[in-house]
Parts: C-alpha cells; sequence; structure tokens
C-alpha cells in the first residue's frame, strides 16, 4: 500500500473486462456516462483469451485437418500435415485480432482502461491495485462483471498435468493421450478436437450421460461421434486421485464402486465454473452472496446495493457470454436512468461438438409442464438437400410448439451449423411466431434452413420432404 | 358464530367495479340484513350495496375512494347467519381461486411500492429468480409480447402482464400498450406520472421538470370517465347532422301561464319541457326511423314501437339523462311530474341505474342556461336527439304585420347513416307544428 491515497472520482466503474463488463462499459459510455473498466488480466476475458473464442479456433482447426486426412468427399485424396505448433501460432492470432478489436471499441467510446485487481473498500469505492501501486475510486455507479473460473477438484488439483481448459487450449503439441473428467460441453469440445488431431482420449463423467443437460435423443447422436473417432466414454465414473510423474499422468476413478485407472500425457479438469465473488471486498460494499457464491440482483442487474450491478457468471442463470452481454446492456441503460430490464423469453445456447447441438427455449418435457398441449415436429437432416450435398446427413431439427396457440415455444438443432440455425429460432420465439408463421416463410433453397420451415410443416402435419408415420 | 366473507356484488349488467364513495357502516357495527354497508358510485349513479346477512362488521377491505371489482373481498362480518358451508363458499372469488394468483398479486403490490419509493424499478417482468433460472414447473405461460413491445411498456412503467393483449392468442401489440397507457392515465393520473428514478439521466431531470409545472391535477370521477366514453362512442360512430330552425311558440307561452295555476294547484311544476316531449312524439310517431337504432352487425335498422324519451341532466357531478319510460303514454301532468322527480334524484346522486337506461331518443335543454342553437351529439345509440334553446321575445312579420312574438331555438341532431335530411326536416317541422299550435297535442294522445 501507497502512503497519501489519491481518489479519483468516476461515474461509471465496471470490473471485468469480458463479454459482459466490456459490453456494458461500452453501452455505458453510449449513454454519456464517464466509463472506467477494470481488468485484471486481459481485455475480452475468458471468452475471447481462454475459452469462447480460441476453443472455435482450435475446433475449426481439427476438423479441417480430420476432414482433410479422412477425406470428406470420395474422390478427392490429400496428403495432410499437421504443425500443431504453426495451428495454436494461428489461433493465437485470432485472439489477437479480436481482442484488439475490443481495444479499439473501448478507445473510441473514450472507455478508460486500466489493469489491476479491484475490491471494494465502500458502497461506492474500489481500490485497484497494480503489482507497484494502489489507486482508489469514487463512483457513481458500478457493475461487476467479473465472470468465473474453472471449479478445481479437492482430489485433483490443478499441476503440471492436471490442467485446467485454458492450458490445455494453449498446449505447444498434441498429447498423445488426453483424459477429460467432465462430459460437459467444454470437455467435450476440447476431448472431440485433440481426438481429430490424433490424441486418444478418454472422457470420465459423474452422471449416467455426457452433456447431461440436453435430451436423451441429443446426447445419443454425439456419443455415436464420440466413439466414430474412438474416444473412449465413462460415465458414473468418480475420479478418484491423479499421480503425476515425469512425463505423465496416472488418473485413479470409481465406477460401481470398482476402481479403474487410466494413464495420460495430460488430465483435463472440467466440472463446472465458480463465480469470482470471493475476493473482491463484496462485504465493505454492503453486498452478501447467496448460497452458491453468486450476487442476488433484481430484474435490472441490480445488487441489494442500489448503485451496484451485477451480470454474467456472478448472478444465477447459465453461465453464457451471451447472457452476460445481454445483461450487461441492461444493467449500463438501468444505469443511466432508462427502464431497461433482463426480459427474454429465451437464450440459445449451443455446443461446438461434432455434430453441433443448440437448442433454444423449452424442451418437450419442460414445455409438457407449461402448456396443456404441445405440438412438436422433427425433421432429419438427411431428407435436406443442402445437407446431404454436405456430405453432412447427420443431425435433425425439432420445434416445440404450444398445441392451442401454435406459438413456438422451444427448438433442438443437432447437426451441421446447428450453431447458426438456432439464431432463426430464437428470433422466432421472441417474436411469438407460430408454426404456421415460420411454414409460410420462404427459405432459400438449397439450405440448411429450409429445416426450419420442414419441422414447422412436420408438426403441422404436411411435410413435403418426409413421409408420414 | 361464523365469519362471513361478502364479495363485492355486481351492481348490474356489465358493470364490474365501482367506486367506495362512502362506508355507512365501520368496523365494530352491528348490522341487520338488508341494511345499506356503503355507497358505491359506478359509471353513472351512486347506488348503496345492502348487507346480505345480519351480524358484525369485523372488516372493511376498502378505504373511501378505492375502486373495488366484483368478486373481490368486500366486508367480512362475524354471524350466525351462514353455516360453514357458506364459508367455504367465500374463497371462490376469482383472486383466491388458485394460490398461485395471489401471490402474482402480491408481487404486483410489492413492485407497485418500489416504484413510488427512490429505487429505478419499472415493471414489467418476471421476478429475478424466475428469469434467472427459471423454474419451469412454477412458470406460467408468458404473455405474448414481442421484445420491442415489453420495452415500451417497461420504459412507460407497466408491468406487460397487465396490459390486455388484442393480438392473435391475446398476444400484445404496441397499440394495447398505449391503450393501457391511456387507461392509466385516466385511472390515476397522478401515480402514473411520478417517476423517482435515482441519479436520473438528462432525459429524466426534464421529465421531473415539467412535473413540477403549475397546474392542478384532478382525477377523473367515473362518471366523468362514462360521459367521454359515450360521448368519444358516438360522436365516432354516428356521423351526425343537426338541423336547427326556429318556432314561433306565442300561444304556447300563454297556454302554460294559464295552466301554471292549475298546476300550483296539483303542486307540480310546469315547464316547457313536458310540451317538447309530447311534440317529439308526435314526429316520431309520424317518422318511426327517428325512434329508432341502427343494427350494424346484422344490417338492419330496428324501429322502435314504445318512445322513452332520455331527458339530459345536468348535475355536480356531470351529465346524466334520466329516461321518461313510456313517455307516449303519460298525460301531460305526469310527464311534468317525472320529469321533476327524476332530475331531482339524478342531482341527488340517488337515481338508479335502470332509470337511466333504455331511451329511445333524447333531449337537451340548453335553454333553461340561456343557449339557443347548438348541434347536440345523439345519445348512442339513438338516431336522434332534440336540442331545446332559450325562448326570447321579437318581433315578428306575420300576415303582412308585425306582431310580438315568442321564438323557441330548435337543433335536431340525427344518425345520417339512418336519416338523411329532408326526413329530419320534415320530422323538426312536426314538431314546430305541434309546438306552435299547442291545441294539437290534445290530438296526439
Amino acid at each position: 500500500m501507497v502512503v497519501g491515497e489519491l481518489t479519483e472520482e468516476v461515474q461509471m466503474v465496471v470490473i471485468g473486462g469480458g463479454p459482459g463488463g466490456y459490453v456494458a462499459a461500452i453501452r455505458a459510455a453510449q449513454l454519456g456516462l464517464q466509463v472506467m473498466l477494470i481488468e485484471i488480466e486481459d481485455i475480452g476475458g475468458v471468452c475471447l483469451n481462454r475459452g469462447c473464442i480460441p476453443s472455435k479456433a482450435l475446433i475449426t482447426a481439427a476438423e479441417d485437418y480430420a476432414k482433410g486426412k479422412n477425406g470428406n468427399v470420395p474422390g478427392i485424396d490429400h496428403v495432410v500435415t499437421l504443425d500443431f505448433r504453426k495451428v495454436q501460432e494461428w489461433k493465437d492470432s485470432v485472439v489477437t485480432k479480436m481482442t484488439q478489436g475490443v481495444d479499439m471499441l473501448l478507445k473510441g467510446n473514450k472507455v478508460r482502461v486500466v489493469k489491476g485487481e479491484a475490491f471494494f473498500v465502500g458502497p461506492q469505492e474500489v481500490r485497484v491495485m497494480t503489482d507497484t501501486e494502489a489507486h482508489n475510486y469514487h463512483f457513481t455507479h458500478c457493475i461487476i462483471a467479473t465472470g468465473s473460473r474453472p471449479v478445481e477438484l479437492a482430489s485433483l488439483p490443478f499441476g503440471k498435468r492436471v490442467l485446467t481448459s485454458t492450458e490445455v487450449l494453449a498446449l505447444g503439441e498434441v498429447p498423445k493421450r488426453l483424459a477429460i473428467v467432465g462430459g460437459g460441453y467444454i470437455g467435450i469440445e476440447l476431448g472431440q478436437a485433440y481426438a481429430k488431431f490424433g490424441a486418444k482420449v478418454t472422457i470420465l463423467e459423474g452422471t449416467p450421460s455426457i452433456l447431461p443437460a440436453f435430451d436423451p435423443s441429443i446426447t445419443r447422436l454425439i456419443g455415436r461421434s464420440l466413439k466414430e473417432w474412438q474416444v473412449e466414454v465413462v460415465t458414473g465414473a468418480l475420479a478418484k486421485s491423479a499421480v503425476e510423474s515425469a512425463d505423465e499422468v496416472r488418473l485413479t476413478y470409481e465406477v460401481n464402486g470398482e476402481e479403474h485407472a487410466v494413464s495420460a500425457d495430460y488430465v483435463l479438469v472440467t466440472i463446472g465454473r465458480r463465480p469470482n465473488t470471493d475476493e473482491l471486498g463484496l462485504d465493505a460494499a454492503g453486498i452478501t452472496l447467496d448460497g452458491k457464491g453468486l450476487i442476488p440482483v433484481d430484474h435490472q442487474g441490480r445488487t441489494s446495493v442500489a448503485n451496484i450491478f451485477a451480470i454474467g457468471d456472478i448472478v444465477a442463470g447459465p453461465a453464457l457470454a451471451h447472457k452476460a452481454s445481454y445483461e450487461g446492456k441492461v444493467a449500463a441503460e438501468a444505469a443511466a436512468g432508462m427502464h431497461s430490464a433482463v426480459d427474454y423469453a429465451c437464450i440459445p445456447a449451443v455446443v461446438f461438438a461434432d455434430p453441433e447441438v443448440a437448442v433454444v427455449g423449452l424442451n418437450e418435457d419442460e414445455a409438457g409442464k407449461v402448456y396443456e398441449k404441445v405440438k412438436t415436429g422433427r425433421f432429419a437432416y438427411g431428407a435436406n438437400g443442402r445437407a446431404v450435398s454436405m456430405n453432412a446427413a447427420n443431425g435433425f431439427v425439432k420445434l416445440i410448439a404450444d398445441e392451442e396457440s401454435g406459438v413456438l415455444v422451444g427448438a433442438q438443432v443437432v447437426g451441421a451449423e446447428a450453431s447458426n440455425l438456432i439464431a432463426e429460432l430464437a428470433l422466432a420465439i421472441e417474436m411469438n411466431a407460430t408454426l404456421e408463421d415460420m411454414a409460410l416463410t420462404i427459405h432459400a433453397h438449397p439450405t440448411l434452413p429450409e429445416m426450419v420451415m420442414e419441422t414447422a410443416e412436420a408438426a403441422l402435419g404436411t411435410p413435403i420432404h418426409m413421409l408420414k408415420k | 358464530m361464523g365469519v362471513f366473507q361478502f364479495a363485492f356484488p355486481e351492481l348490474g349488467e356489465g358493470i364490474h367495479e365501482g367506486k367506495v364513495a362512502k362506508w355507512i357502516v365501520h368496523e365494530g357495527d352491528y348490522v341487520r340484513e338488508d341494511e345499506p354497508l356503503a355507497e358505491v358510485e359506478n359509471d353513472k349513479a351512486v347506488v348503496e350495496i345492502p348487507s346480505p346477512v345480519e351480524g358484525k362488521v369485523v372488516q372493511l377491505f376498502f378505504s373511501e375512494g378505492a375502486v373495488a371489482s366484483v368478486g373481490e373481498p368486500f366486508v367480512s362480518f362475524e354471524t350466525d347467519a351462514v353455516t360453514s358451508d357458506a364459508n367455504e363458499e367465500v374463497p371462490k372469488t376469482p383472486l383466491e381461486d388458485a394460490g398461485f394468483a395471489t401471490t402474482v398479486h402480491e408481487v404486483k403490490q410489492a413492485e407497485a411500492i418500489e416504484v413510488s419509493g427512490t429505487r429505478t424499478s419499472p415493471a414489467g417482468h418476471t421476478n429475478q429468480s424466475a428469469v434467472a433460472t427459471p423454474d419451469i414447473a412454477a412458470t406460467p405461460e408468458r404473455v405474448l409480447a414481442i421484445p420491442s413491445v415489453r420495452r415500451l411498456a417497461r420504459e412507460n412503467g407497466i408491468a406487460i402482464e397487465e396490459v390486455k393483449g388484442t393480438g392473435e392468442h391475446g398476444k400484445i401489440t404496441r397499440e394495447d400498450v398505449f391503450a393501457h397507457l391511456a387507461n392509466q392515465d385516466r385511472d390515476n393520473p397522478a401515480i402514473s406520472k411520478s417517476e423517482n428514478v435515482e441519479l436520473p439521466a438528462k432525459e429524466a431531470v426534464t421529465k421531473l421538470v415539467f412535473d413540477t409545472a403549475q397546474e392542478e391535477i384532478v382525477p377523473l370521477s367515473s362518471i366523468r370517465r362514462s360521459i367521454m366514453q359515450a360521448m368519444v362512442k358516438s360522436k365516432f360512430s354516428a356521423p351526425h347532422v343537426t338541423m336547427m330552425d326556429e318556432v314561433d311558440v306565442t300561444e304556447l307561452v300563454s297556454f302554460r301561464n294559464e295552466m301554471k295555476q292549475v298546476a300550483a294547484a296539483r303542486d307540480v311544476k310546469l315547464t316547457f319541457l313536458p310540451f317538447i316531449v309530447k311534440a317529439l312524439i308526435a314526429a316520431l310517431k309520424k317518422y318511426p326511423y327517428l325512434n329508432a337504432e341502427l343494427d350494424e352487425e346484422n344490417g338492419q335498422i330496428k324501429l322502435k314501437k314504445e318512445y322513452h324519451i332520455g331527458i339530459a341532466t345536468d348535475t355536480d357531478r356531470g351529465l346524466l339523462v334520466p329516461v321518461l319510460h313510456h313517455a307516449n303514454h303519460m298525460s301531460m301532468w305526469e310527464l311534468a311530474e317525472q320529469i321533476t322527480a327524476l332530475s331531482a334524484k339524478a342531482r341527488t346522486g340517488k337515481i338508479k341505474l335502470e332509470e337511466m337506461r333504455g331511451s329511445t331518443a333524447s333531449i337537451s335543454n340548453i335553454g333553461s342556461a340561456k343557449g339557443l342553437f347548438f348541434p347536440p351529439i345523439l345519445n348512442y345509440p339513438e338516431v336522434a336527439i332534440l336540442g331545446v334553446g332559450r325562448i326570447r321575445e321579437t318581433l315578428l312579420r306575420k300576415d303582412g304585420e308585425i306582431v310580438d312574438a315568442h321564438m323557441m331555438a330548435l337543433s335536431l341532431s340525427f344518425d345520417h347513416r339512418v336519416v338523411d335530411g329532408a326526413m329530419a326536416q320534415l320530422a323538426l317541422n312536426e314538431i314546430k307544428a305541434v309546438l306552435a299550435e299547442p291545441k294539437r297535442m290534445l290530438m296526439e294522445v
């Protein structure tokens, strides 16, 4: 601590420069507030630096490599080589390009970026520490957007070979063997990518199914694909310990009381994320956490302290970048006096597995609990001209609607470009579109989105490219 | 002793709410069955709500000035009169029907308090936990409204769930939000304008300054509100045309003067109105399309065979129109008595709803306020209304001579969808003929 403390006046302090924080900062600046953004590491947060963006770059590279090696289309033979270091360089360049873009946007919006670790010293004051100095800022409004970090298992402490997703994304070479503890979306995405690069991947999942949050019809397809890539999946597995040696790590786990072990170059532990709310000095601000370490907020993201907002992974709801961005905009607008509120009908969620999985709104079971009667439609990729001509005939589109009104309440897509197809369906839900609306909207031919129209027609009982059961 | 909870009763066909004008009983009072509990002001009248039971008043659920809706708990009694069966009936009010509904109600109340407090709190969203981690089993159907409409509602401090959707499947449109806003302003201008935004942005500051302007805010009474609705409905549904004319009522004036003494002897106040009623009925009989109603839906005109004449009456609370039912069967004396009795009731607010319904044509008299010609607005769905102006003394050229005359101003408005101008003028001529020659009234009885 430095003697002679200086306190500076700021209208809006945003703590955390991830997809929640930087978006909130830009929106607040657009609305005329003088904004300061405090970031402990890199602008862009986990998403841009160690999450969404780099993992998608690796997944694309793995897919390219696998397609080249195995030949996507018969008749084209390839000689494919892999220089993984160059792949990583390219991935890093993608990250750099994106974070520089955000830097530029912050600058253009006159957001002042301060590097350091922030903690509250009062309900209107934060102290920002860097390696060499500390500085206090007195604020009118504050948005906390500190995100989350991987949960560490007590039995499997992170080390040289027991890694988080951050290190696994940055490996210098493709591991020969990769063991993954946790069959959620990160485990599946990275496991599949490294399997495509040639690693022997084993995934241990504690529950009876991988991707436990998704419908069995979806996980079945992913399970089949994992098998094709020779990924070993062990469900109902309980990781016990990991012993690191010079050139490998031995992971012991239990299934039905029986002990097993697997040796690997690295173990990726990805069993969930915990909110970064423990080292913020929230007590000093007067904010109390709930039992899960989350910050309770109202419909605008306002905490129990009226001038402090919290958004993203540190509040209730799924830990998704796009949810954080949405909440960031709402909080910034609320701070600027607008009547904005967190008021969405649905949040799409995407797993960049092979095939891709994307869901939005309610699944059939959930819809059945809300609506008296539910109408569904399902259409297979195999009946869509573009899917087949892309050599991507694996997958389906499913729509879930309230039978009485025909209004779409949920959708699931598994297959190529599911991550892009889901956007139309999220918009349809927000716009209260009915199955008829979707069936009567002309979709360009030949494209994958034609399946949305066809699925709506299937739900209505009159699909063209499908025979009724 | 059981507790009986009395739900706010239906006051008349299509009347779903009423403002508690005055409590006649207090908590702790003992009341007999049928004794009045409260005076309630609805669309048009003040009515007394009688007690359904004999017993002790335990709780009054509304304060004076509050608006009660049919089915809401109104008064609870401690009484012997009800069995436990009756008690079980009580909770079956719409509000209490499901525990869910009550919870929602409470949530909304909490929000309302927040709005008036210091925290910014636009309503119009599900509560925080429901948004963040949807508990599907407990989540009700989300009301249909697109994001931009939801925002519009929030910006105007409206809970989207409270807006009545007119779109397909009850979808809430932009127009619905504006309509709700208009209603809200009408219900409580003070509340809807008070936005206390902490640390306000520029926009909010201007609003506050604007609000402190020197204006007196007068909430619309329910009578004013129904006048407003009736006038808008009439003016914008029926294309009005007004014929204006004068009639020499010299003879009528002297006839009435003669009759005044007889009237006094009978203790009847004889104004010109009974004569005008007679004259109007004579014209309506001759031209039945003026005593009619347009049934647009079925594409027909209903010609009324009875003559119920509404008399527009100015009261402290606003315009009321008591009705002389079967006026065609009344003698002149009966008309005079009825007019006096009804207008007195209207002025004291004791008039019953039935006494203001069913008119087939109306008369609006501006003469007593010294007015002359004016285009009266139809008492919709009637086809004709006769506006009566003052009688003025003037010189008239008659049969080549200048004579003293009393001239009465008449303005006949009619619905041009049903009646054309020529017929209306002919009807007005008939009214004039009868008024000019009061002897003819004998023939019209």
